[in-house]
Parts: C-alpha cells; structure tokens; sequence
C-alpha cells in the first residue's frame, strides 16, 4: 500500500486498557501530578511497530469521544444500537417489532431485480381492454420483468403480499388456513374412501409442492405432538412438564446433575416420548432420485442460459437453480445506529430519529476535543511560515539554494527539520507537553529532537478576534504578528504568565526578524516557531537512520524489548537485514506521548458529586472555580520513509 | 461538395461533406450537425437528429430510419480505426466510386447500397462499402458510438455504448450504458445487454412473447419523438 506522508494516528487506549491496566500511562495515576512516581510506567514508550499496535491506531477523524470518561473512544470501545430501521427504497420505517416477526426486508413495493440487483418499478400492463389492467415488476436496466416468471399483480399496491400468494408461472400457492385444512382433509381420507376427489386435487396439488408446504407440515406435526404429549402428562393442563415448557428446560439441563431427584420423584414413563415425523404429510421429505433426473433435463432443455449465476442463486432465499426459479428480491432494510461509550455508557453519537434526515443529534467527535497536529518540512527559507500549514507535503516553490524534501525518500543521517503545528479545537487555552524516545523503535532507530517539548496554545476563541486584530498588523508579516499577540492574551487568561508564553513571544520575534535579514531561519531550542490564535508550530528534528546497517539505536531498545516479548523484534541474534528490509521497516514513524493540560469552566456535575478522577478544582487569579482537566495519549507521526545511502 | 482527388487530398484536405436527404417531418438542425463523408446521409420521416451529433459517411452510406432518435454527441458511421486505417488508405481512391458524387444525391443510392449488402451475392462489394442503417423507432442515446451495419426497430442503444463495426443488432434490443459489442456480432431479437465491458447477455423472452409489448414500445417511442419534435430548435436555413 502506497502511503502518503504525513500522516498522524492516534493510539486509543482501550487496547492497552484490557491487556496491561496498571502499566499504561494513561491510568489516572499519571493524572494526579505524581507523574515522578511511575518514571518505570513512563519510560515504556509506545511502539507503533508492534503488530497489536494497528489495532489501536486510528485516524484522529474516526475517533469519538466520551465526555464522562473524558477519555479518546475508538470503535472498539464504543457499543452500536440500532436506533430505527427502515426501507432505503421508499424511506418507511419499520417498527422493530415488525422486523422481528416479519424480518429484515421491506414489506410494501421494493423489489431488487433477481438478475442485476437494480431496484424494481412497478409498471402498468396497458392491453387495449382498459378493464384488462395489469402489473407488473420491472426491471429499467436489464429489462428483465415479472413476466419472465410468469407473475402479473391486479393492483399497483401491497405487491409483497400479492407476491406471496404466487407462485412462479401464476398459480396462487395456498395460504396457511388452505393447508391445514387439506392436511385434514388427506388424514381423513386415509380412513374414509369416500372423499375421493379431493383426494385426487391434494395430489395434483402435490406435484408442485414448495418448501412452504413442508414448512406448514412439518410445524403442523410438531404443534400436535406437543399438544398430544402435553396432555399425557399427569398435570394436565398446567403444561409443567411437556416438551416446550420452560420447566422441560431445567429439566434437562438438571437431567445428570440431579439424576436421582427427578427420578425419585415420579416414574419417568409418565411423558411419552415425542414420535418422529413420518410421511410427507408430516413434512418429511425422502430423496427421489427422479426428481434429479428431472433437473438434469431441465438443464438440458434451458441450457447455459436459462440456469441462474451462483450469485443470483445466492440472492434468493430458496433454492433456484434457474431463471424461471428466480423471485423478486425485497429490498434488504437499513438501520440508523447511535454509539455509547462502553465504560460509562453515555450517548457518544446519536443521528437524528428520522430517516430522512442526515443530522446528528449528538455528535461528540474527538476532532472537537484533542488537538489537530499536522507535519510539514521546514524549508529554509525567508518566507514567515504560513498560518494554515499544510497537510501533505507538497514540494513549495524553492528558492534554487534550498533542497526540497522528498518525503518519499529522506537522506538517511541528515538532520532534517519539520515543523509541527497543533491546532486547539478546545475553548480554553492548553498547555501541552511532547514526549518522544530519542531514537524511534525497530531495528533502525532515528533520531527524534523535539526542540521545544512543552508550549501552550491559544482557546478556540471567536474566529472574528483573529481577523480583527490581524488588521492593525496588516500584510506584513515582518513584525511580531498577530499570533504572538493572541498567545500573549491567551496566556493572560491563565493563572500565571507561564515562561513558555514569553518564549513564545520571544521565538516570534526572532523568526520574524530574521526572516527581515532574508537569511535562513534558525530554529532554537526551547522556543517555539510560531504561533497564532489557536495554533502553535514547533520545531522536530530527524536524524534518519541509516538502513545499511542495523543501528546500535537498536540496543537502548533491547531492554524494553526484553519486556515486553511482542515487541518487533530486535534480536542480535538474528542475521542484519542484508538481504534487504522487511515491509514498511524504511518508514519512518515517531511515536509522540502528548499530554494536554487545561482549566477548564467548571460544570454542573464537577460541583454535585464526586468529581472525576482527573478533575481538581482551582481558583484562578480572578476567584473563579475552574476544574484542571488533563488528556494523555500516544500518537504515531508517519514522517516518511528513508531512502538508503547511495 | 469539392471533387476530392488523391492529390488533393494530400494537402490540407477540406472536410468532404455528404449529399443530404431529409425527408419532410424530419427534425435535423444541419447547422449544428457535424458531417463528413461521401456517401449519402438519409434521415427519413419523423427522424429527430439532436445538434452536436457527427455522421461519418466516408465508408458508406447512413440511413436513419423512420421515427428514430439521435441524441447528442453520438457518433454515427463507420470511423477509421487503427487496424484498417492503413489499408483504407489505399482503398480509398478506388472506393469513392465517381458515380457517388455526380449523380444526385439521395434516397435511391442508399437503398440500392443497402440491397446490395443484403443480398449474399454481393458480400465482397459489402466489405468495401460499409454502411450503417438504423432502422425505425431506433433510440441512440448521448455519446453512443455507432458502427454497426444495421440496428433494426426499437433497439435502444444507450449513452455511451460503442457498437462495432459489421454488427447486426435485431429487433428491441437493448444496449445498457457504456457496453462495448465487438465488430461483426449478431445480436438475435430481443437481447439485452448489460453489466460492464462486453456484457453480459440474456434474451427477453418475456418481452418477446408478450402480445402487444412491441406495440407500446413503438407508440412510446412515437410519443417521444412527438415531445422532441417541439423541443429540438431547428434554426432556419442562411440565404
């Protein structure tokens, strides 16, 4: 699979949450600021290259996230129900008790063509007798029609009923009333000769016999055993101890544990046995070998093209070996589906009850809560970075001096910088803390250098704040430019002027007034590159590792590895990939612990109740109650892949 | 209508453009029609040809039937491929016989042709000259690719699909969007193709055997182009 870089996924925690639950940083433990105690939790880094990790690993787009738990959900981690289910065809909802008897297919006029799946119309038969009108299902792509199977309905409505009591070629099959009452009719005709005729038509009747008919019998022979057996036992009428009670259950399930009590008590002639169907009329039907010598025929006079295609066979709901044996397919039924969180079970999604509406009523999608991070490549050059960085990596028009960067293949031991830009979709401004290990997991370990690991990032605020203040400092990007005032607010919104809000502000001037200079920018540990009203860019440096030779990155790694025995393995004693590298090993995939810190307004159930693990409550500078809210998870930023040393 | 002579031809050729015959009732905005070709082009009664569709008559003769509809950008007649270019090339001096351009051009050459193709006699004179005739009620819907040899009544032919050429197709069939029919097929009565590519195929026999289904396809038809004929805008002749 082609993979385009960058890419970010997030590590949803569940996975971890089932296997190893103390271990993981993302236990609330870390939550209560005593992250110095478990330094031995904290050291176990993520590896995106362990075969449970794509398990975990997710799109940010395809996360939920539970505002309870305040916690990231995946798929996994949250439960389905089904909310409604309805026809795609004609829009009806269905009640699901209607699903349950009558199931899962539309009830009213939706067909899907036996031959090619497109949905039917029903069409008027004009003949030159207007009395003379009939219906009939077709098909607008194939052309194929009811016809083919000999079926015409009198009237234009209710056709899955009308098509019920047909059988292909026309003939009304007989309803479950008309059944009964000939199986009657036939036992009685067993002992009295005199009903010869209808005697007669029950046989004509049978030379088209359907499962239906079998159907009918053989549950019509099973009412009756019960019924008979039912009445034989010593109760009676209460049913206690006839085949179909629930007290015949527990009587079989107790049947060896309790086998003497049962016993003890009452005789066990006492319940006759059920007898086994026998007959056609009681639904048993015995192996004719005629009746293959008929299909073999059959074949042979339709020939290859009257025989349907395993797929179409595979639509029907019965046997049809051809054409002629096809039936209209109702229209499979479609649900809506809300999602809950599988820990605390509150609503994470919910769409709107009707079906013809797309909207959602409750949508907690985990692109509102956790920040965006996008990567792009730092190219040195005096153009100020954009605020609206890139998602992909296309290769910018250069100055003729600069490299471009081919993510596609980065040199291998080059440094190589990229800018890393977080977006806050939160209403509050965070702090956010990296992690990343120093070299990248696997046998060939790059070097990872988040120049400035800790930054805060503007609130979400008012979209307007941005461009009104951005007017004063107008096209010029060359003076300290509206990012670095907004940061400047946000951090006054905080308790305290944090020392990374005047390092903001500082790198913000460097950068602009280097870029005065037009000389190449420099990128400064501990300070970030950028920032904007809910942004901020950082800088991370790569060394690729080289893929000629397995790394000694590989031995910081070993203990871990030794740990934890799923690891992908880095095993000295293997022979080095000489013969060249494993799928996807040349990728290179950082794995980035983000932690975000922020006050939160404190809410209703913060005050009430006990508040959630994580939740402190402060007071700000301003006497204010805020709640400290905090976030941890691990992400997995796919860089590039390294090309080898020429 | 230039006398196009070989060395003539071998210069910057102006489009040859082929003898017209509309007959009244016709609808068939020339103005807008793309035209090349020698042989004659007839467009019989109650034809409606939408603009922007392009005949090619350099082959043969194209006949459009009673009460056919031509939608926009198809493509009607035998076209150059790349296999037979080559050898049309050096057909084609001998191929455009004089007679086609001095005489008057009408309905009596193309029919003459199309005998002439018919009769099994003359195969090799119907190799040469390869005609494409539509007969009644023939629906070609937009973008279609027309080559075949003959298309007979009530055969939808729909957008998009490419009809090599030297086919017969028979009566009410029906070509679904974008199927490709390989050169020199024969499609029986009643058949319908569908799915991608080539197809798949399954005869209607339904539609066949059903009494006065083919009736109502053709007053269907009629009924369209009655619609057509006061939609379809034909701008009034220059001069």
């Amino acid at each position: 699979m082609a993979l385009s870089f960058p890419y970010l996924y997030i590590s949803c925690p569940c996975a971890s949450e089932t296997t190893l639950p103390p271990v993981w940083p993302y236990s609330n433990r870390l939550s209560r600021e005593n992250a110095e105690d478990d330094d031995e939790e904290d050291e176990k880094t993520f590896d995106p290259r362990n075969p449970r990790a794509n398990y975990s690993l997710y799109p940010l787009e395809h996360l939920l996230f539970c505002e309870d738990c305040r916690q990231i959900r995946c798929p996994r981690c949250a439960l389905e129900e089904v909310l409604c289910w309805y026809c795609p065809s004609c829009l009806f909802e269905s009640p699901s008790s209607a699903v349950k008897t009558e199931g899962n297919r539309c009830t009213r006029n939706c067909f899907q063509c036996p031959i090619c799946t497109s949905p039917l119309s029903v069409n008027a038969l004009e003949k030159p007798d207007p009395r003379d009108l009939s219906w009939i299902l077709s098909c607008p792509y194939c052309a194929w029609s009811s016809l083919d199977i000999g079926i015409r309905f009198d009237r234009p409505s209710a056709i899955a009923g009308q098509l019920l009591r047909m059988r292909n070629g026309g003939q009304p099959t007989l309803t479950r009333k008309e059944r009964d009452g000939e199986r009657d009719r036939r036992k009685r005709g067993d002992t009295n000769d005199a009903e010869e005729e209808d005697d007669h038509s029950w046989k004509q009747h049978k030379e088209i016999e359907d499962v239906d008919d079998h159907f009918s019998n053989i549950r019509a022979f099973y009412t009756d055993q019960l019924a008979e057996t039912s009445a034989s036992s010593p109760f009676g009428g209460n049913n206690e101890f006839g085949y179909g009670s629930p007290g015949a259950l527990s009587r079989i399930m107790g049947l060896y544990s309790r086998a003497g009590r049962l016993s003890s008590h009452r005789p066990k002639d006492k319940i006759r046995p059920m007898r086994e169907a026998f007959g056609e009329d009681e639904g048993v039907k015995l192996f004719d070998a005629k009746g293959e010598d008929e299909i073999i025929e059959r074949m042979k006079s339709v020939g290859w093209e009257g025989t349907a295609k395993l797929e179409q066979q595979s639509w029907q709901n019965r046997d049809a070996r051809f054409l002629s044996d096809l039936r209209p397919v109702p229209t499979l039924l479609r649900t809506k589906r809300a999602r809950r969180c599988r820990t605390c079970r509150h609503i994470l999604t919910k769409p709107e009850s009707k079906v013809a509406s797309t909207r959602y009523r409750i949508r907690l999608v985990a692109l509102n809560y956790v920040p965006t991070m996008t990567l792009k490549p730092l190219v040195p050059s005096p153009a100020p970075p954009s605020a609206a960085p890139a998602v992909t990596a296309a290769p910018t028009p250069l100055p003729p001096t600069a490299p471009s960067i081919n993510l596609q293949a980065l040199p291998s031991l080059i440094p190589t910088q990229f800018l890393l830009t977080l977006h806050n979709p939160l209403f509050d401004p965070v702090r956010v803390t990296l992690a990343t290990p120093a070299r990248t997991p696997g046998r060939f370990g790059s070097k990872v250098t988040i120049l400035c690991p800790q930054f805060d990032i503007g609130a979400n605020t008012d979209m307007w704040d941005e461009a009104l203040t951005d007017v004063a400092a107008g096209s010029s990007g060359s003076e300290p430019g509206p990012g670095a005032k907004s940061r400047g607010s946000a951090a006054g919104n905080q308790s305290q002027p944090t020392p990374g809000a005047a390092a903001a502000l500082d790198a913000a001037k460097r950068a602009r007034a280097a870029a005065d200079f037009d000389g190449p920018v420099q990128a400064e540990a501990g300070k970030i590159w950028d920032s904007g009203r809910n942004w901020t860019t950082i800088v991370l440096e790569v060394v690729p590792a080289n893929l000629d030779e397995e790394s000694p990155s590989s031995k910081p790694n070993k203990s871990a590895a030794t740990n934890n025995p799923g690891k992908h393995d880095s095993n000295p004693d293997e022979p080095p990939g000489e013969t060249g590298l494993e799928e996807d090993e040349d990728v290179l995939e950082i794995p980035v612990f983000v932690r975000i810190n922020y006050e939160a307004d404190i809410s209703s159930e913060d005050e009430d109740g006990p508040a959630a693990d994580d939740a402190v409550i402060v007071r700000n500078k301003r006497g204010e109650k805020k709640v400290k809210r905090e976030l941890a998870y691990w992400c997995v930023l796919g860089v590039g892949r390294i090309s080898k040393i020429a | 209508m230039s006398t196009a002579t070989p060395a003539r031809r071998s210069a910057v050729p102006p489009p040859p453009r082929p003898p017209v015959k509309v007959y009244p009732g016709a609808v068939f905005p020339e103005s807008s029609i793309f035209m090349i070709g020698y042989y004659p082009l007839t467009i019989e009664p109650h034809a409606v040809v939408h603009p922007r569709v392009r005949f090619t008559t350099l082959h043969g003769p194209v006949r459009i039937g009673p009460g056919a509809i031509i939608s926009e950008k198809s493509m009607i007649g035998v076209q150059y491929t790349e296999q037979k270019q080559q050898k049309q090339q050096q057909q084609q001096p001998e191929q455009i016989p004089p007679a086609t351009r001095t005489t008057v051009p009408g309905q009596g050459q193309g029919q003459a042709q199309e005998q002439g193709e018919s009769s099994e006699g003359e195969k090799s004179q119907a190799r040469k000259v390869e005609s494409v005739t539509l007969e009644r009620g023939v629906i070609i819907e937009p973008g279609a690719y027309v080559e075949a040899e003959l298309v007979r009544e009530g055969t939808v032919i729909e957008a998009g699909a490419k009809i090599g050429r030297g086919c017969h197709i028979g009566r009410f069939c029906k070509i679904c969007p974008y199927i490709t029919i390989p050169p020199g097929e024969n499609l029986p009565d009643y058949t319908v193709v569908y799915g991608n590519g080539e197809g798949e195929r399954r005869i209607d026999h339904a539609g066949a055997t059903e009494p006065g289904l083919d009736e109502l396809r053709l007053r269907m038809s009629s009924v369209h182009v009655n619609l057509l004929k006061k939609l379809v805008q034909v701008p009034p002749k220059k001069g």
